[in-house]
């Protein structure tokens, strides 16, 4: 996926930019994770949620938040940036679940708010990312199933599959952020892989059948 | 920690070292993908066989999870193919900005976009499955995308670029502001409330007039476009929507009459409808100023132009009030216009441009391949635009989309696409999904009604395409004929080009006749027994035939009704019991049924099922000859029965032809057709008994229109046959009067002979097995029928020896010879006649063969329709250029002693009293010094060819004194002497030794 190591080479120049006071630096920097942050926001938003909610929006709540608190982390550097982007947009995505929860009497109309999304982020993520913006694979057999296994992994094992395909973290991201050895965190996507095949194996999907 | 096992082998949940493979693996397969790889499963099952299982469930989720991302988790339920997504890309990709979806199929997704730099609007299209490519299919995409992007023509939507962006495959192409077909098929299905009967997919009644003020308040653009449809065709014929805001005009106009409109359209957008004039039914004759104004026109389009629900103002509508469109739509409504001649020519007009771009992508080697309504879109001035090219194999090569949309596709492709004939998939394909096309706009139904993948793939191979005008009997025959020849099953049966397909629907919309002739009953049988051929049973045959005898009782029946309406009763009523037998083919008997009612229609309809019976019989023939360049047993079986039931085609006609000399002629010259095929493939008693039916009818004939040339010669050319069948044809020859007065036969002798030829009537009518089971017969039992025929032949050969005088035989045998002509040489018994060396049989044998080949050529590369033998004057003299060297080689191996004897053998010519010739003169001449001549074309072309035959038979005549000595210098132009020179009769009349 897009993104390889945690805090590559440009984004550490980045960062040193905005230290030495170059504000502007961080736009490009934020930019540069939009299309991951998207991934992350867009994996944790359920389908309800989705109606009301535009993954774009969370997104640039995240900015707005990450911005805000940016000087605590160019003091602290607890992580690796792109983590703590993660992070802050997890949180986001918390409150708008708690948010929405709340204001679940209210109906929710997929129809309209389908059409009424607005942001243009989930572009750039999609393209950035070289993945199709189309959700015309035509693999829609496989695409159920997928979906389905995904979501009767046990959370665990969803989590860490989660970190790995979708949001494209390593397993040394991945480690951090499950504050587990990087051998660890191997082990337990190694199992959770081993899971899903055999939940595949249960929907019926075959490589064979797709053909 | 985690406990939740439920799902999981125990064996694979316990094994650490399957886990950590796993995750080996993944880890490996998924960087592949991230670095844009195309990593296989296959390669990594191989690699960890003990993991199969695990990683072909796994590897491709994986995959899919890496193509489609997150949005794989975002739905609760499966998302149809082709609808709407969750998902809208917006913002910008390259120097595009997208503004709004407007599509979305099988191919991709379409958004409305503006190329910045330029600042106009475009169509561009996103190609998911470029995703699913690896690096080669991807490099040859690119190649072919690039070639079709480079098509130029005013039907196929212009492709400004094809690139890639940030992994993002994309077209970017001219912005159509319009509709596709497939939406106007909606449209108009819901307007018609046509499509209800057994379509189960079709809108209640109650919808229509919902749709209807749905449309008219401007909900669509249909209006504008729809306008054309209302033009009556008696407005203007040729140019039926000339007058129209919109007009398509006449392909006749030419481009210099365009060039005016087309000037002015550039100056501005209003006078869009001048350039929509010109872009309707002439493409061809448009000029490059059409086209450039009309980029003009979309370039700035994007600054104004209402997007959705309002009315196009650039319409051709802008000087007419709205509510004319609301008025349209009214008069839509109703059944009448949309059934009427307007619309049917309107879907003409739209067929002529979809042909005619196809036509030009094929002229550049680039099939579309998956043309189909979606794929054409129509503009708010009735113009067509075809778009997609080439970009079908990609997605069928990226193994996506076998699902959902698979259906819809299907449903337009051709038998080849569609039953994985890819090898021989080429423009005829586009030919058919074409006429699927334009089948479902005309009819409002797919061709195929089939609602799964499975019932559409038997359907495509196995049914015939229900004619448009079992849905609408108002559908012309001509535009239906056309279309199902677009959708014939077999390539080559459809039309060769697209080009073809356009000036075919111009010649219908001009009213003239087109070139499609509407399938016959026994083409469909013929047809359907190839493809079945291994189910086919003996019922087949009999079906088949009492179909040829309905549809040639027709024409019987109208011919007599016109004389005597009174015996029409009788033959309904027979009629009926016959169509009753034919289940299969329902339609002909509503079609026979309702035609019994109008006498005028029946007679015209009658005529028509003539046509398609001769058509049909001379199809069957071209199929068997093909047939004989196949050397194998098999193929020789079928063709076998392929002519046998071709000959009880013809018994069943002789018995619905009634008097009528024009079908008998018919059926005459087409049995004799037949018995050479027979011949020719060695079957001799098939060949008598085709031969002696086709001298019964010819006798008939002849006695009852002495004058006809035409008979006299068929019958000549049958008498000659006869010969040659039998040795040397006697018995044949004494049915002729006259050849009875010329032996000076007594009236002992006369009585003799008329006793042995209704003998050998009856014979040859044994020889003849039961319907029933013909077709079983066994090889032995053709060699034993084979046997008894030639022992018969013998048996009549001795009886006329006993009958006749030795000096009588003598003549007569000379007479056959002469009738014969070269053919004889072909015979072992004149052969040792003469005692020809073994050397000299060789070579004229050789001569034979070099003059039949020739006769052939020559016959085939003037066939003009059917029956028709070379006419022209240029193939006549060709014809007696080659029957001229093939005698004087004949001549030239021979020598003295034998030219002499031969002379002898043929003795004094035979001439007057046949009276076989035109107008009762007698060109007959003994013709033992030609090649193989009319014989052999004869034996190609059937009736006309005799003519020519006759025609140089009477120059032989003239010859016939200068075979003492070697004929001289232009005797192939006096072969083409017409009439020939008669001589007196002194000078001819041969006296019995």
């Amino acid at each position: 996926m897009g993104e390889a190591a945690p805090d590559s080479e440009a984004t550490r120049r980045l960062l040193e930019s905005l230290e030495s006071g170059e504000s502007a630096a961080f736009d490009e920097l934020f930019a540069r994770h939009r299309p991951f942050l998207r991934r992350v926001v867009e994996v944790r938003l359920d389908g309800k949620l989705r109606s009301r909610v535009d993954p774009s929006d969370i997104v640039q709540e995240t900015h707005l938040e990450a911005y805000r608190r940016l000087p605590d982390y160019l003091e602290r550097r607890p992580m690796p940036f792109r983590l703590w982007l993660r992070k802050t947009a997890c949180e986001r995505v918390m409150m708008a679940h708690r948010k929405h929860v709340q204001a679940s009497r209210r109906s929710i109309d997929r129809e309209t708010s389908l059409a009424s999304r607005s942001s243009d982020q989930l572009a750039d993520q999609l393209l950035a990312s070289g993945i199709s913006p189309s959700q015309e694979l035509g693999k829609s057999e496989l695409a159920r199933r997928v979906r389905q296994s995904v979501l009767q992994l046990p959370e665990l094992d969803r989590e860490i599959l989660l970190m790995r395909h979708f949001e494209g973290l390593s397993h040394r991201e991945a480690a951090q952020l499950l504050e587990v050895e990087e051998a660890a965190a191997r082990k337990r996507y190694g199992r959770a892989l081993v899971r899903m095949s055999k939940l595949l194996a249960e929907s019926g999907l075959t490589e064979s059948q797709i053909r | 920690m985690i406990d939740d096992n439920r799902h999981l082998d125990p064996a694979l949940a316990n094994d650490p070292s399957v886990e950590s493979l796993a995750a080996e693996v993944a880890d490996e397969f998924t960087e592949r993908l991230a670095r844009g790889e195309r990593p296989e499963v296959d390669e990594y099952v191989r690699r960890h066989p003990k993991m199969a299982g695990v990683l072909r469930e796994l590897l491709p989720a994986l995959r899919l999870m890496h193509q489609s991302g997150s949005e794989i988790l975002s739905d609760s339920e499966p998302r149809p193919v082709g609808n709407v997504s969750a998902e809208t890309l917006t913002g910008c990709l390259g120097d595009y900005r997208l503004l709004r979806e407007v599509g979305r199929g099988g191919m991709g997704v379409v958004y409305e976009a503006e190329q910045i730099s330029l600042g106009r609007r475009v169509a561009l299209k996103v190609l998911p499955f470029a995703a699913a490519m690896d690096a080669k299919q991807l490099e040859r995409f690119k190649r072919e995308a690039q070639a079709a992007a480079h098509l130029h023509h005013t039907n196929i939507v212009p492709v400004y670029s094809v690139g890639c962006e940030r992994g993002v495959y994309y077209y970017a192409m001219q912005f159509i502001e319009g509709q596709s077909l497939a939406d106007v098929i909606a449209e108009l299905r819901r307007l018609s409330g046509d499509g209800t009967g057994d379509d189960s997919n079709a809108p209640p009644l109650s919808n229509v007039s919902e749709a209807v003020t749905r449309l008219a308040s401007g909900g669509t653009r249909t209006v504008p476009w729809l306008q054309p449809f209302r033009k009556p065709a008696e407005d203007a014929p040729a140019d039926p929507a000339a007058d129209d805001g919109g007009a398509l005009h006449s392909p006749e106009d030419s481009p210099d009459a365009d060039a005016p409109k087309d000037g002015s359209s550039a100056t501005g957008e209003t006078s869009d409808q001048a350039s929509g004039g010109a872009s309707g039914g002439a493409s061809n004759g448009r000029n490059k100023n059409a086209v450039a104004s009309d980029r003009a026109v979309g370039a700035s389009a994007d600054d104004g132009v209402p997007r959705t629900g309002s009315p196009d103002r650039r319409s051709p509508s802008s000087d007419r009030p709205v509510s004319t469109a609301t008025g349209t739509y009214a008069t839509l409504s109703t059944q009448q216009s949309l059934h009427g001649p307007g619309f049917f020519r309107s879907v003409a007009m739209l067929g002529v441009q979809a042909a005619e771009a196809l036509d030009h992508a094929h002229g550049l080697g680039i099939v579309h391949r998956d043309v189909k309504p979606a794929n054409l879109l129509i503009d708010a001035r009735a113009h067509l635009w075809v778009t997609d090219f080439g970009l079908a194999r990609y997605q069928a090569d990226a193994n996506l989309t076998r699902t959902g949309d698979m259906v819809g596709t299907l449903r337009y492709m051709s038998p080849e696409q569609a039953l994985g004939h890819k090898a021989i998939i080429d423009h005829r394909a586009d030919i058919y999904s074409l006429g699927a096309t334009l089948y479902e706009l005309l009819t409002g139904r797919p061709v195929w009604g089939g609602s799964d993948r499975r019932e559409l793939l038997r359907q495509i191979a196995f049914d015939e395409p229900p004619p448009p005008r079992r849905w609408n009997r108002l559908i012309p025959v001509d535009l239906q004929n056309i279309l199902l020849k677009m959708l014939s099953h077999e390539p080559q049966e459809r039309y060769l080009s697209a080009g073809l397909v356009a000036e075919d629907l111009r010649r219908f919309l001009e009213d003239k006749p087109v070139l499609a002739r509407r399938p016959s009953l026994l083409d469909r049988a013929a047809k359907w027994m190839r493809r079945h051929r291994a189910a086919v049973a003996t019922g087949v045959a009999l079906l088949v035939l009492a179909v040829i005898g309905l549809a040639f009782s027709n024409v019987m029946i109208a011919r007599e009704q016109s004389r005597k309406e009174g015996a029409l009763r009788d033959r309904e009523a027979a009629l009926l019991d016959l169509a009753d037998k034919q289940r299969l083919l329902t339609i002909e008997q509503e079609q026979t049924k309702s035609a019994l009612s109008a006498a005028e229609v029946q007679r015209a309809r009658a005529e028509f099922n003539f046509e398609q019976a001769r058509a049909a019989v001379n199809n069957l023939l071209v199929a068997a000859e093909g047939l004989a360049k196949i050397d194998s047993p098999e193929a020789q079986e079928v063709r076998r029965e392929m002519l046998e039931t071709a000959l009880l085609f013809h018994q069943e006609f002789l018995k619905h032809a009634g008097d009528d000399p024009a079908a008998q002629q018919w059926i005459a010259d087409s049995l004799r057709r037949l018995a050479e095929l027979f011949n020719e493939m060695g079957a001799k008693p098939d060949a008598h008994v085709a031969y002696e039916l086709a001298r019964e009818i010819t006798e008939r004939l002849a006695r009852e229109h002495p004058d006809d040339p035409d008979i006299q010669l068929g019958l000549l050319a049958i008498y000659r046959w006869l010969g040659v069948l039998q040795g040397i044809g006697e018995p044949s020859l004494l049915a002729q009067e006259s050849i009875r007065e010329h032996l000076v036969l007594s009236e002992e002798q006369v009585a003799l002979v008329d006793k042995l030829a209704e003998e050998r009537r009856n014979s040859f009518r044994d020889l003849l097995p039961p319907r029933r089971g013909r077709r079983d017969r066994s090889r032995e039992e053709r060699a034993a029928a084979e046997a008894s025929f030639q022992e018969r032949a013998r048996e009549d050969q001795a009886r006329i020896a006993e009958i006749l005088t030795p000096s009588q035989s003598a003549r007569l045998r000379q007479i056959a010879l002469q009738l014969q002509g070269t053919q004889a040489f072909g015979s072992p018994k004149l052969a040792v006649e003469l005692g020809l060396t073994t050397a000299q049989q060789r070579m004229i044998d050789e001569i034979l063969e070099t003059a039949a080949r020739e006769f052939r050529e020559i016959f085939r590369s003037h066939r003009g329709g059917d029956q028709d033998g070379p006419r022209d004057a240029s193939a006549r003299q060709r014809f007696a250029a080659t029957r001229e060297s093939a005698h004087q080689r004949l001549l030239g191996v021979l020598t003295q002693e034998q030219n002499a004897e031969w002379l002898r053998l043929l003795g004094e010519p035979f001439l007057g009293e046949l009276r076989i010739g035109p107008r009762g003169r007698p060109p007959l001449s003994p013709r033992g010094d030609r090649g193989r001549d009319g014989d052999e074309d004869g034996d190609e072309g059937g009736d006309k060819n005799n003519r020519d035959d006759v025609r140089d038979g009477g120059a032989d005549g003239d010859r016939d004194g200068e075979l003492d000595s070697p004929p001289k210098g232009d005797a192939s132009a006096r072969g083409d002497q017409f009439p020939p020179r008669v001589r007196t009769d002194a000078e001819r009349s041969g006296v019995p030794a």
